[in-house]
């Protein structure tokens, strides 16, 4: 199947169709793959870690023939990129997550992180994940045993729009949390001060972390098409603005356009990927951008 | 154009409220959700310190709505006839061409009189000519065209109707209430006394503002009439019964006697004569007996003055006999057979006008299939034989007597002289109009009825005398609890007897019931699928008409026939009996009769207003309503006003 035809199934309108997000995650993850034509182990490390005895499902790629011929017992191969990796998904679940049709930015997002998570169990990483709005609200430590993925998933499928963000102080927690080295998603409208997120970044870089920042934006607030003089009210502070539909049209997208431009520069300065993805784009691209993410980080 | 009801003008103080929801407004405008303020800007104000008006096309759009609704509710009209739009007031000339016109000079001397008063008339006002005989009926329009009016007004002919000025009256107040100008009527008439109302208030129409009478009858002379009617009861030879009458006179001084000499003839050729003196305002009858019928069945009796007089009309009348077109009744009997004295009371009863023939069959014998009506004696009324149901059920009529008075039940009760108390007046039969004190009955059966039976008589001890069985689709089941005999009651022997019989052979020949004679002018109701023969002996109604007319108005008399599917029947037109009397009335009774409405024109402004529901009753041929153009405007200023709105009335950019 080829990348186009795969993305074909990647919309997420019709991803919302399809129930549970362990469904999406394969449909997603399993396409993206088969469309590339490329390993599985793309972007697995190649130092050889040690011997596993084989079980039903194994691949037999993974079988070393010669072990077998001699000992007549058949073991895998297993590297050390499978092993050591311990990923951590930050997923913003802000109030201003709830905006966007027919698909929201936060469905967008459980969608993607439910994809990236599917894909790192299928890595055999640890997974583990962490829902914030102004604080802290769950919680999951990275984890390589078998019922992280369902837990991850049971927590996306449950959760639902909360408070306004802080960005800033849930990294700031975060990193005093994580204890391991490791791969930090984070993913979020961002609506924070880029230079306060320059710095959040930075300290978790520095403690060891490998971060990759997902920008969710939806399209009508990038680009709004307000025919007509109306009172915006935020969803996060309640606040109601009149504004102008030609002022939307015009310096309004100049300075969102700048403030992701800053995000984005900043993020880059701070030593993390930043990848933009909007509520109407296909995931495969994410998904791409998240193996080449983890491709050069983990070593 | 005029307002029915302006009134409702008052509404245009509503035209306000538009400027002010226009001047004041205000509009919120719509909220949407949107993820963060942080980057937006609110729209600033404009700097103006009072509210400016805005959208003055959807202003003037509902402005104009609301103002064609106040028009619509008040009802604007025009008036369509441009010749009168100038006129000051309208001239009603009625000519009365009621039949007494046709004595000698009145109708020439009323055509004269009319065409001076239109030529009187002045040229600002509006002019209508109307004859007036039974009904009033419009010559011309209402108009200042008088070009016409003369070649109309001669080709008015007088008619054989009678007249009745209350009615006159009251037709003049409705085409009064439907002129939108001061009304004056002129009456051109012979000003018969006799075709005065009952009352005298009818003679008042309080819409005309003026009603002048002219009476163009000089002298009045003593007008001889008659009437006539033949019968046989044989077949053989007719009795013919004639009514003079001669007409009152103002003068009591013509009070001698003139001999008049009264023909009877058939085809041309007198077969009487009688003279006869009469009197002025004297009525007198006289019969002719043992006139032999003409063997032409379809011959009439012509009846007639030898000498007729200067209104010839009402001297002679062609009158059909009657009593030739008898019903048929069979009798029979079905069980035991009754008295003898029964049958000869029921048949006797049944033939004294010589309305039926009865033909008393042996007991037993069935009905012959051509048999359409039936006196059956049974031994128990309620418990019709089947014979006789399926003769009904076919259509046939039946009235089941009693053979014999059972006395050995117990259901028999000895009643001494009950008498009838219970009548169903609104039967058909009539038998309200029956006088039956007399009747006494000493022994009944006292029968049960059941559900589907009608007690049409009741006797004081509860038995039921005269009963009807309802049936659907059926013939008439009439049953008389009584055997007729003489003994059990002493009703075959009473007048009221007679006229119960009469009763029931009218009641079982009523699909063919048609009135003997009928005042010209009136309509005559037809059964199903008739058509009428004039006196001369054309068809009446077209072929279109002929299976939905339900009524013809006899306009000159004479004989009229009137054909049915299975029969042909006579109907005698005759003129109306006050038409003859030409007794006039007095200068000084004309006078009153136009001073009352003098004093109508001072009537009040709320009596006026109590018979305004009058004038609305005929619907006005000179006045144009507007509203079926202002409804379609209403409503399309409605819809663009509805256009405009949704299209305008967005948020205003200021965002106040």
């Amino acid at each position: 199947m080829s990348a186009v035809a795969a993305s074909r199934f990647l919309k997420p309108e019709l991803l919302a169709r399809l129930g549970t997000l362990e469904l999406v995650a394969r449909t997603v993850v399993d396409g993206v793959l088969n469309g590339l034509h490329r390993s599985p182990d793309f972007g697995f490390s190649q130092e050889f870690a040690e011997y596993r005895a084989y079980s039903e499902g194994d691949d037999l790629r993974f079988v070393d023939w010669n072990v077998y011929a001699r000992a007549d017992r058949m073991y895998v191969k297993r590297f050390k990129g499978e092993t050591n990796a311990s990923v951590t998904f930050l997923l913003d679940v802000s109030a201003s997550m709830g905006f966007g049709e027919p698909t929201s930015k936060l469905d967008q997002a459980r969608f993607l992180v439910a994809s990236l998570a599917y894909l790192t169990r299928k890595q055999h990483d640890s997974l583990g994940m962490a829902l914030f709005d102004d604080q802290l609200r769950d919680y999951t430590p990275p984890s390589a045993r078998p019922d992280s993925l369902p837990k991850v998933l049971g927590l996306l499928e449950n959760t639902h729009v909360g408070n306004s963000t802080n960005v800033v102080d849930i990294l700031a927690d975060v990193r005093a949390t994580l204890t391991k080295r490791g791969l930090v998603v984070l993913v979020s409208d961002l609506y924070t001060e880029p230079k306060a997120l320059l710095g959040s970044l930075q300290s978790l870089v520095h403690a060891g972390q490998d971060v990759a920042v997902f920008h969710i934006l939806d399209d009508q607030e990038l680009r709004p098409d307000m025919k007509k003089i109306s009172a915006l009210k935020s969803l996060e502070s309640g606040t109601s603005v009149i504004v102008d539909p030609e002022y939307l049209r015009g310096e309004y997208k100049e300075r969102i356009q700048a403030h992701c431009e800053q995000l984005e520069q900043n993020t880059i300065k701070a030593g993390a990927d930043y990848i933009r993805l909007t509520t109407s784009e296909s995931l495969d691209s994410a998904i791409v951008s998240y193996l080449q993410f983890r491709e050069r980080r983990v070593r | 154009m005029s307002l029915l009801f302006p009134l409702y003008l008052l509404g245009l103080l509503g035209l306000a409220l538009p400027w002010l929801l226009h001047r004041f407004s205000h509009h919120e405008p719509p909220v949407q959700s949107f993820p963060t303020t942080r980057f937006l800007e609110p729209t600033q104000p404009p700097a103006t310190s009072k509210r400016k008006l805005r959208y003055w096309l959807l202003l003037a759009l509902r402005i104009l709505f609301l103002a064609l609704l106040c028009f619509l509710f008040a009802q604007p009209w025009l008036r369509t006839q441009n010749d009168t739009a100038n006129a000051e007031a309208a001239q009603l000339v009625i000519v009365d061409n009621s039949f007494s016109m046709r004595a000698g000079d009145r109708w020439q001397d009323a055509q004269n009189e009319s065409s001076n008063v239109l030529q009187a008339i002045p040229a600002r006002d509006a002019v209508q000519l109307y004859s007036f005989a039974s009904q009033l009926k419009a010559q011309t329009q209402l108009g200042d065209d008088r070009s016409s009016l003369d070649n109309v007004l001669s080709a008015i002919e007088p008619s054989y109707e009678s007249a009745d000025f209350g009615e006159l009256m009251r037709y003049l107040n409705k085409v009064a209430g439907d002129i939108d100008m001061p009304v004056s009527a002129t009456f051109i008439t012979d000003a018969q006394r006799a075709n005065l109302p009952v009352q005298m208030n009818a003679l008042l129409a309080n819409r005309l503002n003026q009603f002048t009478v002219i009476s163009v009858d000089s002298s009045s002379p003593v007008n001889y009439s008659l009437r006539a009617e033949a019968r046989t009861s044989d077949a053989v030879n007719a009795r013919i019964s004639v009514r003079l009458a001669a007409s009152d006179v103002q003068e009591p001084t013509a009070l001698d006697a003139v001999s008049k000499t009264v023909q009877v003839s058939v085809k041309g050729r007198v077969v009487a004569s009688e003279a006869v003196q009469l009197r002025a305002g004297e009525a007198k009858t006289i019969q002719f007996d043992a006139i032999a019928l003409p063997s032409d069945s379809d011959a009439l009796f012509s009846v007639a003055f030898a000498d007729p007089d200067f209104l010839s009309d009402d001297d002679s009348v062609e009158i059909p006999v009657r009593g030739l077109a008898s019903v048929d009744i069979s009798m029979t009997t079905i069980g035991a057979a009754p008295s003898a004295q029964a049958q000869v009371f029921a048949k006797t009863a049944l033939e004294t006008n010589g309305d039926a023939r009865v033909e008393i069959l042996d007991v037993n014998t069935a009905l012959a299939p051509s048999v359409r009506h039936a006196i059956v004696f049974v031994d128990d009324i309620l418990d019709v034989p089947d014979t006789v149901n399926r003769f009904v059920m076919d259509g046939g009529n039946v009235l089941l007597l009693p053979s014999t008075i059972n006395q050995s039940t117990n259901d028999a009760v000895q009643v001494s002289a009950a008498n009838i108390t219970k009548i169903d007046q609104a039967h058909p039969l009539g038998l309200g109009d029956i006088d039956w004190f007399d009747a006494g009955f000493y022994t009944t059966s006292n029968v049960k009825t059941t559900g589907d039976d009608r007690t049409l008589l009741g006797l004081d001890s509860g038995a039921p005398l005269l009963i009807e069985r309802d049936l659907i689709d059926a013939g008439r089941l009439l049953m008389l609890n009584d055997a007729l005999d003489g003994y059990s009651s002493d009703l075959p022997l009473q007048a009221s007897f007679v006229s119960l019989m009469q009763e029931v052979i009218r009641y079982f020949n009523a699909s063919n019931a048609l009135p003997i004679e009928l005042e010209v002018g009136k309509s005559l109701f037809l059964p199903a699928n008739s058509q009428v023969l004039t006196p001369n002996g054309d068809a009446l109604l077209e072929l279109s008409e002929l299976g939905s007319a339900n009524d013809v108005q006899l306009t000159r008399p004479g004989v009229y026939t009137v054909l049915g599917t299975n029969s042909s029947n006579t109907v005698s037109a005759v003129l109306g009996a006050a038409e003859s009397n030409l007794l006039g009335l007095t200068r000084e009774e004309l006078d009153a009769w136009q001073a009352r409405h003098d004093v109508s024109r001072q009537v009040t402004a709320s009596q006026a207003e109590t018979n305004a529901g009058v004038v609305t009753l005929v619907e006005q041929p000179n006045r144009q309503t507007l509203w079926h153009w202002l409804l379609p405007a209403v409503l399309m200023f409605l819809l663009i006003e509805s256009l405009l709105a949704n299209r305008m009335l967005w948020v205003r950019r200021d965002g106040l």
